[in-house]
């Protein structure tokens, strides 16, 4: 029997076989656990190809000198370098439990867990070699009982060297983590001579490879020269990814790193090449996410000790259901692609997949890291990139490549002279480097914007992660040209045909991903196509929602220098509310100000540059200059203004309505009369309705024959533009008909012609 | 005291178990994370569009006390190739728009009394109207005009007036690549929108400062026309020192780079399709540096630039860049190793090898592209 505590229950077992019956079963949870938290994370679901051996480069720039893995050369093993998400899963969360279960047994549940699920949340298919080889090294030394190394141990050492310099690219840090295994087993055999001879060989390779491998060199640095990459060019802090996974992960490092200094620090005697070790790999964890896992596997084998000793069982319990809980949390943003593939049995994209665009050729990447994403065997096949996430190689062309894709994001393709005397103008280059396609990361939606207006570029396909563009003068992209704008089109101004599948030019899947490519498509000036798209989930409220009819309403305005007071008035009146509430940045809130003060609504845009001006901060920040600077360009516009007073209710509510103020407009609404004042009350009260209501309200307004004749031909342009913004396009194009017929002259007819163009666009 | 004899042993504790290198480790960790997360270096600020900058500009009017050839400049096409639209050449202009033929101007009136001139048009029974804030152009060619607009972040777009004023017939025609007839819009017969990319190109070749706010020109600083710190740098190092300080550019730069300063605005080959460059194309004539370079007195030469002929200084009638000197210093009959004109003329060079040409536009070029007709 073993010794039960007050608190705890413990598993009974017979004595002498306690250890051996025990740790099998606590593993296989540990396993399951991780298992569980690898796929919760997955991308692109259980099901996609991922690639666990690092392949050849193939970067147009790369250099003659560089440095690949043995491995990647031998077409052999690169035959089974790729593997479905839920084996490399499997694999690695085997790797996981075995290293972990034995280092954490005596921890705190807290530690347990957090290891557990940092482990398994950082983990990147890239790791599962360098997991293998470390962890069984590990292994191999702690059971390893003698305080001497025995031959058989050098020898599985010395295998697990030369596996990592032939399996791994970042094989100088596994290095590392295996020298952290070798003091942690306090196995004393390099000492003195050896120690001396060990060094000296290992300088005297170096020099060689220096003069004969410089790549092999370079590779081997890598841990040292990451840090002189600029942020801008390859982002590789940890914890400046997307969402909560990134954000999760960085903060268990901390609390992880701290903990193992603290082991440390409470350990007899730590040791120097301990500390130094421990330093090096708190440094990488904290700062470079590509290291971020590797580190954190080297901080384990030094700070914990393999011991075996009984779990209790009811912090067991703890660890399930806790681990469960966190993988839900993972998986629920993903409900909707597994209710998907238990409905249809396929699993829905996430990503589009270039290669089925029928199109090959170079591939110009905005944002480097997402390099992963083109080395599987379909895409190396048809593409090449043109520099990817090897710092080591591309160093000194990252900050001129960087360049060209500002100018690239800038549409500014003829040279022209910058600050530091160089030449900018992306053109010199795309010549040389003759791009196919150029990939634009999701979150850059300034530069998707500019792009998305650029004459050599044309979108090809877009997910949550990427906007990729092709090269419009390549004849093999036109293909896929056609498809993405038809299917842009069908998003904006939907035909009765279109069926809503997005094939594999949009890929979206689930709430998160929607909002993404939502804001994408905003950012590409079509809103209608972003409300569509727009998770069901998200409230009338939204900032998105509210810079969407923002979009329209500028569009009305600019083609017909008319205000859409159905558009304008649910924008402005939400997006004050949003200000209120600290939704805004302070880059949203100036140009929200300024776009409206585009709209011809001074006072207004002064109100919201006030609210900038107002904010607190230390001293005056960039965006309160430009409000400031804002407001006297206003209020200057609004003094040179012949104010015309005016009593007409009609023209105060539409003023009111313009600027947004809900106040003014119910005030407004009292002194309307009849039919008027029932349509000026449906428009009023859609800020808080859905848009189907409101169109349906405005149909039956409509019908009823007394209804001003005035007001027609702008309430059926209302009406066609909530029929677009609910998918009904007969409705819509009927609506704007009927709108041009009864109001021949008005501005607005401008941009119903426009949007009859487009709904009635032939069938395919 | 017990307090300090507490932690006085626990620190000779500490001591001797070798925690002071954790504790140093622990700091250097520390202190290089912050480096690393606080540094300056973190996020490179990479260099801009010189136009955009303000870094070491000089005030233009500390050039004309000690240069000579900053006292015409003020009279240069160069200085004047944006003014706003409200400037009295502009307005001239304006007042005489919708003179000649009426249905010409496609029922588009101008408004000058008004506080910027604004365009109006009613002709299909809506009334619309912009207003024209910009006037790009010195008028030697030709003078078009361009309203701005933000979109919804209040990055700057242009919309181009449809009309454009020539010198060669003294009147209004349709402006350089827009349609024969304008979009059925209720802003088209004003013209064409164009986005924010364009619009900062248009203004880019105009200006000498232009600044930009996320997007927003910031045109109520701009310097207008190309003044002497667009072509030589910024120069208030030069103004401090006295003119210790100086950019030799244009004494060391080759051809090549001295025609390419010039064609950043005035077009360079790469700027146009490759078919278009074909000595049949008479549009051709409007880009001069591609023309230029295309000719064999300019692959031959060593030293053969837009400046040898021009004097940007000047004004173009004070330049002396039609004679025939320039042209003789290789062509020249009393030198016997000079290649000498086939058909034994003397004089009038440029009559025969760079004649002015009209483009589809009515505007007459000097084509550039000398050569053998």
């Amino acid at each position: 029997m073993v010794r039960q505590s007050s608190k705890q229950t413990i598993h009974k077992v017979r004595p002498g076989r306690a250890t051996e019956e025990l740790e099998p079963r606590i593993l296989r949870w540990d396993w399951a656990i991780s298992l569980l938290l690898l796929i919760s994370v997955a991308p692109d679901g259980p099901f996609q190809i991922v690639r666990v051996l690092p392949a050849e480069t193939d970067a147009v720039l790369a250099p003659d000198w560089a440095w690949d893995p043995p491995a990647s050369r031998i077409s052999a093993v690169q035959l089974i370098a790729e593997w479905p998400y839920w084996l490399y899963a499997a694999g690695m969360s085997f790797l996981i439990a075995w290293f972990l279960t034995p280092r954490t047994e005596t921890r705190d549940f807290r530690i347990r867990f957090g290891l557990l699920v940092a482990f398994s949340i950082l983990a990147r298919p890239i790791d599962l070699i360098a997991a293998a080889i470390v962890i069984v090294t590990s292994s191999v030394l702690s059971r390893s009982r003698s305080e001497v190394a025995s031959r058989n141990v050098i020898a599985s050492f010395g295998v697990s060297v030369v596996a990592a310099v032939f399996l791994c690219l970042d094989f100088s840090v596994v290095l590392l983590v295996l020298l952290a295994c070798w003091l942690k087993s306090g196995k004393p055999y390099l000492t003195g001579q050896r120690l001396i001879a060990v060094l000296a060989g290992f300088v005297l390779t170096g020099g060689l490879s220096w003069l004969y491998w410089p790549g092999l060199v370079a590779a081997f640095a890598r841990p040292l020269t990451w840090e002189s990459v600029s942020q801008n060019v390859l982002p590789m802090t940890p914890a400046v990814g997307d969402g909560l996974t990134s954000w999760l992960a960085f903060g268990l490092t901390v609390v992880l790193v701290a903990h193992s200094w603290w082991t440390v620090w409470n350990s007899d005697r730590p040791g120097h090449s301990r500390l130094i070790l421990l330093s090096v790999f708190s440094l990488l964890a904290f700062t470079c996410r590509y290291y971020q896992w590797v580190s954190l596997l080297g901080i384990v084998c030094l700070a914990y000790s393999a011991t075996r000793k009984l779990r209790p069982v009811d912090q067991e319990r703890r660890l399930r259901w806790s681990a469960v809980a966190m993988a839900m949390l993972f998986l629920f943003p993903q409900i909707e692609s597994y209710q998907s593939f238990t409905l249809t049995g396929h699993w829905p994209r996430q990503f589009v997949n270039p290669p089925e665009w029928g199109t090959s050729g170079r591939v110009m990447l905005m944002n480097p890291e997402f390099s992963s994403r083109w080395q599987t065997s379909e895409s190396r096949e048809a593409f090449d990139l043109i520099v990817d996430d090897r710092w080591d190689l591309f160093r000194d062309q990252y900050n001129n490549y960087r360049q060209v894709c500002d100018d690239l994001r800038d549409v500014r393709s003829s040279r022209y002279l910058r600050t530091d005397g160089t030449r900018g103008g992306y053109q010199q280059w795309t010549e040389q480097w003759k791009p196919t396609l150029l990939v634009a990361d999701s979150a850059d939606l300034d530069g998707i914007r500019r792009l998305s207006l650029s004459p050599h570029w044309k979108v090809m396909g877009i997910d949550s992660h990427r906007v990729i563009f092709g090269a419009e003068k390549e004849p093999q992209n036109s293909d896929q040209f056609r498809t993405a704008a038809r299917l842009l089109s069908e998003l904006e101004w939907p035909s009765p045909q279109f069926d809503g599948s997005f094939g594999n030019t949009l890929a979206a899947t689930g709430a998160a991903p929607r909002t993404k490519v939502a804001r994408i498509l905003l950012a590409m000036r079509l809103p209608y196509a972003s409300l569509r798209v727009m998770p069901e989930s998200v409230g009338n409220d939204d900032l998105l929602v509210a810079m969407c009819h923002f979009e329209i309403a500028h569009r009305v305005f600019r083609h017909t220098r008319t205000h859409t007071l159905l558009d304008q008035y649910r924008a402005i009146y939400h997006l004050r509310h949003l200000v209120a509430r600290g939704r805004l940045s302070a880059q949203q809130l100036v140009r929200v100000a300024r776009g409206i003060e585009e709209l011809g609504e001074p006072e207004t845009a002064v109100t919201f540059a006030t609210m900038l001006s107002a904010q607190p901060s230390s001293g005056i920040t960039q965006e309160q200059q430009w409000a400031a600077e804002l407001t006297s360009r206003c209020k200057l516009q609004v003094d040179g203004e012949s104010i015309l007073a005016s009593d007409d209710p009609e023209t105060l509510i539409r003023l009111a309505m313009r600027s947004g103020d809900q106040v003014a407009v119910v005030k407004c609404l009292s002194s309307l009369d009849g039919r008027s004042r029932e349509f000026f009350q449906i428009l009023a009260d859609s800020i808080r309705k859905t848009p189907e209501d409101v169109y349906r309200e405005l149909i039956s307004l409509l019908n009823r024959p007394d209804f001003p004749t005035d007001l027609r031909g702008e309430a059926l342009f209302y009406l066609g533009s909530l029929a677009i913004e609910i998918g009904d396009s007969p409705g819509a194009a009927a609506a704007f008909s009927a709108s041009i017929q009864v109001a021949p002259s008005q501005p607005l007819n401008s941009i119903s012609r426009i949007s009859l163009m487009n709904l009635q666009k032939p069938a395919r | 005291m017990w307090c300090l004899r507490v932690a006085d042993r626990r620190w000779q504790q500490v001591v001797k178990d070798g925690r002071p290198l954790l504790v140093v480790c622990l700091a250097i960790v520390i202190g290089l994370m912050l480096f690393r997360w606080g540094s300056v270096s973190f996020y490179v600020k990479p260099p801009v569009d010189s136009l955009q900058s303000a870094t070491g500009r000089a005030d233009e009017q500390s050039c004309i006390n000690c240069h000579v050839q900053a006292e015409r400049f003020h009279e240069t096409g160069h200085a004047n190739a944006l003014t706003r639209s409200t400037s009295p050449q502009s307005l001239a202009l304006l007042t005489r728009f919708g003179d000649g033929e009426q249905s010409l101007s496609e029922g588009t009136t101008i408004d000058v009394l008004a506080e910027v001139p604004r365009a109006e048009n009613s002709s299909d029974g809506t009334a619309s109207q912009i207003s024209l804030d910009w006037c790009f152009g010195s008028g030697r060619h030709a003078r078009t005009w361009v309203s701005t607009l933000g979109d919804s972040q209040g990055a700057t777009d242009v919309m181009e007036f449809r009309w454009t004023w020539y010198s060669n017939i003294n009147g209004f025609d349709i402006t350089p690549g827009q349609p024969e007839k304008h979009f059925e819009t209720h802003l088209g017969p004003f013209g064409v929108l164009y986005d924010h990319p364009k619009a900062r190109r248009c203004f880019a070749c105009h200006t000498s400062y232009l600044p930009l706010d996320d997007g927003r020109l910031r045109l109520e600083d701009v310097e207008t026309g190309v003044n002497c710190q667009r072509c030589h740098g910024p120069r208030a190092a030069h103004v401090a020192s006295d003119g210790e300080i100086h950019d030799d550019f244009w004494k060391t730069a080759s051809p090549a780079e001295a025609v390419d300063r010039c064609a950043q605005c005035h077009r360079r080959p790469e700027e146009v399709e490759v078919n278009e460059i074909r000595a049949d194309n008479p549009d051709l004539a409007r880009f001069q540096p591609i023309g230029l370079i295309q000719s064999r007195c300019f692959t031959s030469s060593q030293n053969l630039t837009c400046t040898t002929c021009h004097n940007p200084h000047l004004p173009l009638e004070a330049q002396n860049s039609l004679g025939d000197w320039q042209c003789l210093q290789c062509h020249d009959r009393s030198k016997p190793d000079h290649t000498l004109c086939g058909s034994r003329e003397t004089e009038n060079c440029l009559q025969c090898h760079m004649p002015k040409v009209r483009t589809k536009d009515p505007i007459l070029f000097t084509d550039h592209w000398i050569r053998v007709r």
